[in-house]
């Protein structure tokens, strides 16, 4: 038990330290889904390179290249890649979403997802 | 077992410790009170917090229904107070006071005041009332033997550098836009003339504007990285180590944090190979009467002035100091951040020696904003 008390106070601990720097930088985690479908896990790691954001879903052997636009009118994010099924074949992926509170080092995206012939909603919250 | 359980305690403890940072935090006037909300409290003293930097009294205010509330009223900051001659003890509980001042955002019974007055005597009270020291006599710069400009107090002197000219840090140029000390533009129309921001930098340090600094990561007494930390209230010292090769800045605000300037004439760091902090890695050296200092490895966790400027890991400060007499310091600053800014571009201010006192203790940590928290 009191390993999770434990865990929930680093937790809020450690989100208590901001990061300022380009709003979309970082690592972002959260799950997409359509409906009362099962929410399938994602993360996204984006980074501002002074020209462009660049990103990543899923880091690791499995990864998928982002290509992210960001309309900073709006702050609204769209975002493109291209997955593969299980049988290997091409799936392409498209979002778009909005940065809601900002200011926080928890902001979030929040928007719809089309992956496949699939449309849904994702919802995925900055980490640091 | 018991050891393990006094860990958790122990972490469990830092953690509310830095949610309680976040509660208790130190917020600018303008994000805590609105100036055009004026308001009249009169009511008894319940209670006196003396807690730098912002000191509150209590007072139960009686509605014209007969309920009574409790009501924060924050009338100065008390090193200031004290300067002054007055006490934590020049006001009692019990008595009966009438105030005049602005009213807190939001629906918090909390008022900072612009005048408090003793009912019973008619007494203003909390005002300044000795006039403050004058600055100190013009003189030169007090230098060490081998030539170089002094940055602290002359020998067998003390003092430290308070008052900067400028709370802001804008570009150096001929319109400078109309802004307040917590850096608030007058208006919104003058971004453009902040900084030469990229869009992404331009849209983020908008929406901060437009949000009345809520989000300020001072608010949540993290440290006042780059330029910042020349503009705190409270002043800062420099400490002169010539036989350590190093200049240590001492910081008055910002939690009493220092810095290391280097200037045993290793190369400047590489951004790639510093590790990211709030006051970077600082190599200086000097030229002629000018300490001018490089530094690198900046984290984004801080806002680098007032008013939200962002900047990424790849800023790049090159900072000159210079003292022409002794009761200034002149402090030059360009920013280097070509992920932020479409290029270079340079600010500045002056800030004055103050004479024959010593940095006053300050820790943001223990400043209560007691109306915010209840």
């Amino acid at each position: 038990m009191w390993k999770r008390v434990l865990f929930v106070c680093l937790a809020v601990a450690i989100s208590s330290f901001a990061q300022e720097g380009h709003p979309l930088s970082g690592t972002w985690t959260g799950d997409w889904g359509s409906g009362n479908g099962p929410r399938n896990h994602i993360t996204l790691v984006m980074n501002w390179d002074g020209d462009k954001v660049t990103g990543v879903m899923n880091p690791g052997p499995d990864s998928v290249p982002l290509n992210v636009f960001v309309d900073y009118s709006t702050w609204t994010v769209r975002l493109d890649a291209e997955s593969k099924d299980t049988t290997g074949k091409a799936v392409g992926i498209e979002a778009d979403g909005k940065l809601e509170n900002l200011g926080s080092p928890r902001r979030k995206l929040v928007g719809s997802w089309r992956q496949g012939g699939v449309t849904g909603d994702f919802k995925v919250t900055r980490e640091q | 077992m018991k050891l393990a359980r006094l860990h958790f305690m122990t972490i469990a403890g830092l953690a509310i410790f830095f949610v309680s940072m976040q509660t208790r935090a130190q917020r600018s006037f303008t994000t805590a009170y609105d100036s055009s909300r004026k308001v009249t409290l009169e009511g008894i003293v319940t209670k006196v917090d003396w807690v730098n930097p912002r000191a509150f009294l209590f007072i139960n205010v009686k509605d014209s229904g007969g309920s009574i509330s409790n009501w924060a009223v924050e009338f100065g900051n008390p090193l200031e107070l004290e300067k002054n001659g007055w006490k934590s003890n020049s006001l009692k509980i019990g008595d009966v006071v009438s105030v005049e001042g602005v009213l807190a955002r939001g629906e918090a019974r909390q008022a900072s005041a612009t005048s408090v007055v003793l009912k019973a005597s008619g007494r203003k009270i909390f005002t300044p009332v000795v006039a403050r020291r004058p600055p100190a006599a013009a003189a030169p710069a007090p230098r060490w033997p081998n030539g170089h400009v002094r940055l602290g107090p002359p020998p067998g002197g003390k003092g430290y550098w308070g008052t900067p000219s400028a709370k802001v840090l804008v570009e150096n140029i001929p319109a400078k836009p109309a802004m307040n000390d917590d850096g608030l533009l007058a208006n919104i129309a003058d971004i453009d003339k902040v900084a030469p921001f990229k869009p992404w930098a331009r849209a983020l340090y908008e929406f901060r504007q437009r949000a009345l600094l809520t989000d300020d990561p001072i608010a949540r007494c993290l440290p006042p990285g780059g330029p910042r930390q020349f503009q705190m209230p409270y002043g800062f010292q420099f400490v002169e180590q010539p036989e350590l090769g190093r200049i240590l800045v001492l910081h008055g605000g910002g939690n009493r944090n220092w810095r290391i300037i280097s200037i045993d004439g290793r190369p400047a760091v590489a951004a790639s190979e510093a590790v990211a902090s709030y006051y970077g890695t600082s190599v200086g050296k000097w030229e002629g009467d000018t300490l001018v200092v490089d530094s690198v490895g900046f984290n984004e966790k801080f806002w680098m002035t007032a008013g939200g400027l962002p900047h990424t890991e790849a800023l790049h400060l090159t900072e000159r100091f210079s003292r022409p007499n002794l009761n200034t310091l002149r402090y030059e600053v360009t920013v280097d951040d070509p992920r932020t800014y479409t290029r270079r571009w340079t600010g500045g201010w002056t800030i004055q020696w103050v004479p024959d006192e010593e940095l006053q203790e300050y820790f943001c940590e223990e400043n209560a904003d007691p109306a915010f928290n209840r």
